[in-house]
């Protein structure tokens, strides 16, 4: 499908901007990132379902600002930024599930494959969703969710001793 | 389905207000809101929206979505390399080699200043006044408000050029020439400064700069129009892009 960028930014851009400032906690990385989850998004026009866009770019602009995480050289702020960073750099680790490049995690979203558990973790961890709320939004079952969180735990010393 | 702690969660908050979840999980979630008297959250999103795409214009951010898009493309419509030549077609490529160089067309020379030389195809520097001196500027480096800065081109043998910015908000400044009109004549032999500093107002994000060159006469009006529309620039022309990253106020 075509996809109207300009309208799109108008509906929902706002909401990728802040999303972006709240992961980035940097205006211009923000606004950086912002843009390239549009060009994501008009890169992958033709598995865009129009009807519902927020939920898919809340979601590349995570994956978006993660992959920024990764490189961005500057001391965490407190703990919810601690715990963003290192789930941010599961990435570099060679047995994590989350090992791919952003270009293979994005192919995964937009096919309809399993979410990254990057993105679960974030939205438990991070946006603070409740397992319920985080398996309805990446299309999984609790007990899948739940199975994800439990063998991510051990590689994230910020969220030890979290729920979940 | 209740939210930790009780609160709606931003990511929940803004699923809401895009008007996007299911009528049962979006009343759920009003009533959690009015519950805890934090139904003003709604309102602050819908402000922040309004103050977003005031700074930020839909056209403009657009435009430099399409422009990026277009850049990341680029690569891939190069010709593949060709591995297997045969020795015939190695032998008529050397001969062209032979015969254009013996005609005149010779392989570009660096341009030089003094004893230094720049190489390759025209380009900007652009330095940043410091306490200390100057600074050059590279894609990695952060601009503030008030950064005074100088910029100076590389012709590389172009004839034609012109200098100009683009910020975030979509405002357009002409650095060479500082007004509307034809392209200038550009200098040969090295980095040329242009005559006056720029300082950076509080636009927020990125500044663009572009260096057009050509060694046909165009305009600054057909430079600004591709600055707004993010795409066709001048015929026959080459296109230098530096970008950096503004600092928040």
């Amino acid at each position: 499908m075509a996809v109207d960028i300009e309208s799109l930014y108008r509906s929902h851009g706002p909401m990728v901007l802040r999303r972006c400032r709240r992961l980035l906690r940097d205006e211009a990385k923000a606004v950086d990132a912002m843009h390239d989850v549009f060009v994501e998004l008009l890169r992958r026009k033709d598995t865009l379902d129009a009807r519902s866009p927020a939920g898919l770019l809340l979601t590349t602009a995570t994956h978006v600002c993660l992959n920024r995480l990764r490189t961005m050289r500057r001391k965490p702020e407190d703990r919810e930024d601690e715990t963003l960073f290192q789930i941010a750099a599961l990435g570099d680790e060679p047995n994590a599930e989350s090992r791919t490049l952003a270009g293979r995690i994005l192919d995964r979203l937009f096919s309809g494959q399993p979410e990254s558990t990057r993105l679960i973790a974030v939205l438990h961890y991070v946006d603070r969703l409740t397992l319920e709320e985080v398996a309805d939004e990446v299309s999984m079952s609790v007990s899948g969710v739940r199975k994800r969180l439990r063998t991510l735990k051990e590689r994230l010393p910020a969220v030890m001793g979290a729920p979940s | 389905m209740t939210t930790q702690a009780n609160k709606v969660p931003d990511w929940m908050l803004e699923r809401l207000a895009a008007g996007e979840l299911p009528a049962s999980r979006a009343a759920e979630l009003r009533a959690t809101l009015a519950a805890q008297g934090e139904e003003h959250r709604l309102a602050e999103i819908a402000e922040s929206n309004a103050q977003i795409l005031a700074e930020l214009p839909a056209e403009q951010v657009a435009a430099e979505v399409q422009r990026r898009a277009t850049a990341r493309q680029a690569p891939a419509r190069r010709p593949r390399p060709v591995f297997a030549w045969s020795l015939a077609t190695a032998g008529v490529a050397g001969l062209a080699l032979f015969l254009a160089t013996r005609t005149g067309v010779e392989p570009k020379r660096p341009e030089c200043k003094g004893e230094i030389c720049f190489k390759g195809p025209p380009s900007l520097r652009i330095h940043r006044q410091t306490k200390s001196g100057v600074e050059l500027l590279d894609r990695e480096s952060i601009l503030h408000e008030g950064d005074s800065l100088q910029i100076g081109y590389i012709a590389s043998g172009k004839r034609f050029g012109v200098v100009a910015s683009v910020d975030a908000r979509g405002a357009i400044t002409l650095h060479l020439p500082e007004k509307s009109g034809p392209a200038v004549a550009l200098e040969s032999g090295g980095l040329h400064r242009l005559p006056h500093s720029y300082e950076l107002d509080d636009s927020p994000g990125f500044e663009r700069f572009v260096l057009v060159t050509s060694d046909s006469s165009f305009t600054t009006a057909e430079v600004e129009s591709a600055l707004k529309s993010g795409g066709g620039w001048p015929p026959r022309s080459t296109v230098y892009e530096l970008t950096l990253r503004k600092a928040a106020p």
